[in-house]
């Protein structure tokens, strides 16, 4: 052996130990100077293991609160399987039957699904924890859990349409969820927890603890006793006269507050993705009508107030049909004249027609503006409709002696309940509203509803003598008499209006209603009842009516209101 | 004559004793080495309990929230209504005929008050007495 070779066989591992140390040295150096952070922080997120912890949605109560739970959030699962894995055990009939009998799915289905060589299948999404125990207690092959949550409403269908319903991204989509969305959703928390070799949780490590706020619970002014008696009524009325619809509201006249709020027909909130969007409409709010008759009290309120007629004074009523401006104006049952107060009890319409237009039309439409035709009420509840009333300027020759009838002019069962609290509570126009409070999972009050005056729209004398007026309608001789409550004086005012069809109105479809309030002396609470389409009669008086008993009947026991003491009854 | 003292081998030590202080601090370190040690697996087994608990609590939460609107569902008035037609028991409000109202005035509702709390006082009773 030279030298030479053995210079070689030295300097060849001394050379290749040499770059191999440079090589690892410029990796020290790219590790420390270049990419550290990032290596770092990859290094940190092996050890460290982060989870969310969903934040429990608020729940809403009636107006007495924590006994009466409306909507609240359990605990679900979205249960899924490994197809593979259960194919391989050779258990795919007894997980599919199993499954099925206790998630009330199809077998066929089941084992379709199951039979395949994916690796994932969704059984069922939100399925109830107390719905899963047969499930966990039969420890079954590929079958695995997600965790979710669901929104539920003990009283199914009851409240629906106020409600409302929370999809399946967990967003209100309609009623209170949806309006009060922000403060019930709550926020979702996250726990970071460090991990050792074997990935155990280190419980002396630091780690991000940022807990799940609970969303705001919600106070609703709706009392449930009066919701289940007002949508008892409803059913009622649906079966007897079998109308397309039929909806009511009961408000307290003072504070604005919506005691009840009810719609027909209905859907179950815990299925809402069942449901089409005929059923979800809330009438009360997003069904403009013809009011009728029931308007009449606008009429008569403005004639007073500006003090252009007085109770007394006599007025041709044309022995029932009127020609005026080319158009002929009937009443439904013929008078020659009659004194105003009988106009508004007997529900003339050429009499009304003729003080309409002693008011004149510009001051009339100032007027239906103050009471808030034409405006959304602003009640705390999505969807709500503007209702129609054309610009004075568009009006026609006629259009004043058929507005004042509640013809040519549309507005919801609430704009026209509004109008009557102004009335009852002595002429300030109230705005009403479904929720009482909210408050935060720390128990702070986060908000209170206090009652909102939007306006003074009538005297306090108009108003009085309006509701004496108006408490002759369900007297003898009156159009209301079947909303007549034992012991109490009812005021109100019948409405049977024709439905407008494309170029006039019909001659077989009405709308039924009766707005009123009670006591008539010292009034507390107004109700209005709708019936769309009834079959087996249409007048307001006979098929309202009755409804409008029924509800006032229950609600003033309920609300403990005082009987008056001298009665009409 | 003087006698020569005999060194006793057998009491002879071999080899070098260890500094005081190096002992004192081998021994410190050992110690706290064994209570670290023992306060750490402490910390393990307080940590496991806690994680217990905490999932003992979701649950007990979550049984609770589903007991609460087993029971709303039970107690919803179209069920109460239900329950009552199933048994043939029919209820019906009072008229207004058969509703009797007292009214006391102000007065003599504090009247009636302090001469309650009197009684209650003479009779001894310290907490409130409801006729329920």
């Amino acid at each position: 052996m030279t030298d030479k070779s053995s210079m070689l066989r030295l300097l060849w591992p001394s050379g290749i130990l040499i770059i191999a140390l440079v090589g690892l040295g410029f990796r020290l150096a790219f590790l420390h100077i270049g990419e550290h952070e990032s290596t770092v922080l990859s290094i940190e997120k092996r050890y460290y293991s982060e989870r969310k912890i969903i934040a429990r949605r608020g729940s809403i109560f009636d107006r007495n609160g924590k006994n009466n739970i409306l909507s609240l959030t359990l605990d679900a699962k979205h249960v899924k399987a490994d197809p593979a894995v259960i194919s391989e055990k050779g258990c795919v009939h007894e997980v599919a039957s199993k499954l099925a009998s206790e998630l009330d799915l199809p077998v066929d289905k089941l084992i379709k699904g199951l039979s395949s060589k994916r690796r994932y299948y969704s059984v069922k999404r939100f399925v109830p924890d107390t719905k899963l125990d047969g499930i966990y207690e039969a420890k079954l092959t590929g079958v695995h859990f997600d965790a979710a949550t669901i929104r539920y409403y003990p009283q199914h269908e009851m409240l629906c349409h106020v409600l409302g319903f929370v999809n399946n991204n967990g967003v209100g989509s309609s009623g209170i969820e949806q309006q009060a969305n922000r403060y019930l959703r709550g926020c979702s928390g996250v726990v970071g927890s460090r991990l050792n070799a074997k990935r155990e949780e280190l419980y002396w490590a630091e780690g991000r603890n940022i807990p799940a706020i609970k969303g705001a619970d919600i106070t609703l002014t709706i009392d449930q006793n009066i919701q289940f008696i007002v949508e008892q009524a409803l059913d009622d009325v649906m079966e007897k006269h079998t109308p397309s619809g039929a909806w009511a509201i009961v408000e307290n006249i003072n504070t604005g507050e919506i005691l009840a709020m009810a719609s027909r027909p209905s859907f179950d909130l815990n299925k809402f993705n069942k449901s089409t969007d005929n059923l979800r409409l809330n009438r009360n709010i997003g069904y403009v009508y013809e009011p009728g008759s029931t308007f009449k009290a606008i009429t008569f309120a403005i004639a007073f107030n500006e003090n252009i007629v007085s109770e007394d004074a006599t007025i041709d009523c044309e022995k029932g049909s009127w020609f005026y401006k080319g158009r002929i104006l009937r009443d439904s049952h013929a008078y020659d004249s009659l004194t105003v107060a009988d106009g508004l009890k007997k529900s003339s319409n050429i009499l009304t027609a003729k003080v309409a237009l002693m008011i004149g039309k510009e001051r009339y439409y100032q007027y239906l503006k103050k009471f808030g035709i034409g405006y959304r009420t602003g009640i705390d509840l999505p969807g709500e409709e503007v209702g129609i009333l054309h610009d004075v300027s568009n009006w026609s020759g006629i259009s004043l002696s058929r507005i004042a009838i509640g013809q040519g002019v549309a507005a919801t069962a609430l704009q026209v309940l509004s109008v009557y609290c102004t009335i009852a509570n002595g002429g300030y126009l109230v705005r009403p509203h479904v929720v009482k409070k909210i408050v935060g999972s720390n128990g702070e009050e986060l908000y209170c509803r206090e009652p909102d005056v939007v306006r003074s729209v009538i005297t306090e004398a108009t108003a009085k003598k309006m509701r004496r007026l108006l408490a002759r309608v369900t007297e003898d001789g009156g159009t209301g008499k079947k909303a007549r409550v034992a012991g109490y004086k009812v005021a109100g005012k019948t409405g049977t209006a024709q439905k407008a069809v494309p170029g006039g109105y019909s001659k077989t479809d009405y709308i039924a209603s009766f707005v009123g309030f009670l006591p008539a002396d010292k009034p507390e609470i107004a109700i209005i009842v709708v019936v769309d389409t009834p079959h087996d009669g249409y007048y307001g008086g006979t098929v309202a009516g009755p409804v409008f008993s029924q509800i006032a009947e229950q609600s003033v026991r309920c609300l403990d209101i005082m009987p008056a003491k001298a009665t009409n009854n | 004559m003087k006698i020569k003292k005999r060194k006793n081998r057998k009491k002879t030590v071999n080899g070098k004793a260890y500094p005081a202080p190096f002992v004192g601090i081998v021994i410190i370190v050992v110690l706290t080495a064994l209570v670290y040690s023992y306060l750490v697996y402490s910390c393990q087994l307080l940590g496991a309990d806690i994680k217990v608990m905490e999932k003992q609590r979701v649950t007990l939460k979550k049984r609770y929230v589903n007991e609460e609107c087993r029971w709303m569902e039970e107690k919803a008035p179209a069920k109460i209504s239900a329950a009552l037609r199933r048994h043939n028991i029919v209820m019906t409000w009072p008229t207004s005929r058969q509703v009797v109202r007292l009214n006391v005035p102000a007065a003599r509702k504090q009247r009636i008050a302090s001469l309650g709390s009197r009684l209650t006082t003479r009779a001894g009773i310290t907490g409130t007495v409801m006729n329920d």
